[in-house]
């Protein structure tokens, strides 16, 4: 079995598209949670070729996207200063702020560690203790255990000379928002793997189904799980 | 960042006081902590999230899961810059 192929197989796309319109019998709008969904979604053209009655909404997307500008602003001024090691993961290096992104800075001798883990940075601090290691700790709920644990080790090391730039967002609030708004016309939820686990507690209070949306960068197949809309 | 990735635990280790693996992603070492895990053992497969071990899956699931990220093109944070690489000096 060849797991991407099948994800990808038209045939079986269209089988289940056929099914989801044979299924349907009302107007319903959903909102995808994660950016990854949104990129998926706009790549395949799957919003086109649901049923009109189906129509999709874009939600509050991925934590690189969605970091304030002022916040990126912060991290560049910060990876500029002389004596810090200023890391961060990967995906926000090429985020423009202001004036250029993390890539440039490094480019211009700036001090920028791509890292995998936040306990990486505790490793650099170690390593360095006459340099100021700040990590940039951005991301939804699924990242501040990593980073909260980080800063519990830092404590307990005696590491001084370890920060963070915090930027963290919540599902929840940015969700409720959403639902409690006048205008508001979601009806449900497509939700990925962890970040269901932030917003499927508001399918009670709310009483909006949340539909699992298995793994954020998903397949065109996936929009099977629409067809348990009524 | 985020995706989590399945891999075997190789080694355990003790590391300033804090639970530690080596994890073994195909062929990739890195180091993942057990603090959030600490029930895991040597042979297990893990699903790893940034550095943290977050829940134990079975061999033939790590398999396909492993799999489709490669295929997929999103193993890149494996083979992010080395920590302890030489100080960058800042003209």
């Amino acid at each position: 079995m060849k797991y991407l192929d099948e994800y990808r197989d038209q045939g079986l796309a269209a089988k289940v598209l056929d099914e989801i319109r044979r299924t349907v019998t009302r107007p319903w709008t959903l909102m995808e949670v994660c950016g990854g969904q949104t990129h998926s979604i706009v790549k395949y053209g799957l919003d086109e070729l649901l049923p009109a009655e189906v129509e999709l909404v874009h939600g509050p997307g991925c934590p690189v996207c969605v970091t304030p500008l002022e916040m990126i602003d912060r991290a560049h001024a910060i990876a500029r200063r002389p004596g810090v090691i200023f890391c961060s993961f990967g995906d926000m290096l090429r985020v423009p702020g202001s004036n250029g992104d993390l890539f440039q800075i490094k480019a211009e001798g700036g001090d920028v560690r791509v890292v995998y883990s936040p306990l990486d940075c505790l490793k650099l601090a170690r390593a360095h203790p006459g340099k100021q290691v700040v990590f940039f700790a951005i991301g939804f709920e699924t990242t501040a255990p990593a980073n909260a644990m980080s800063v519990w080790q830092a404590r307990a090391q005696g590491v001084e000379n370890f920060y963070l730039l915090v930027s963290h967002v919540l599902v929840p609030p940015a969700v409720t928002a959403i639902l409690e708004s006048p205008s508001n016309r979601v009806q449900a939820f497509l939700g990925p793997g962890h970040v269901l686990t932030r917003v499927a507690g508001l399918e009670r209070h709310h009483r909006v189904p949340v539909l699992l949306w298995i793994g954020e960068d998903s397949e065109p197949a996936h929009v099977s799980v629409t067809q348990q809309l009524p | 960042m985020c995706l989590a990735i399945p891999g075997k635990i190789v080694e355990l280790q003790q590391n300033q006081g804090v639970k530690m693996a080596k994890v073994d992603f195909g062929g990739v070492c890195r180091e993942a902590c057990l603090e959030y895990l600490p029930e895991a053992g040597l042979g297990d497969y893990v699903l790893v999230h940034v550095g943290f071990a977050i829940t134990r899956v079975d061999e033939e699931e790590a398999a396909r899961t492993y799999q489709i990220l490669r295929e997929m093109d999103q193993l890149a944070e494996l083979h992010a810059d080395e920590p302890l690489e030489e100080p960058h000096e800042v003209p």
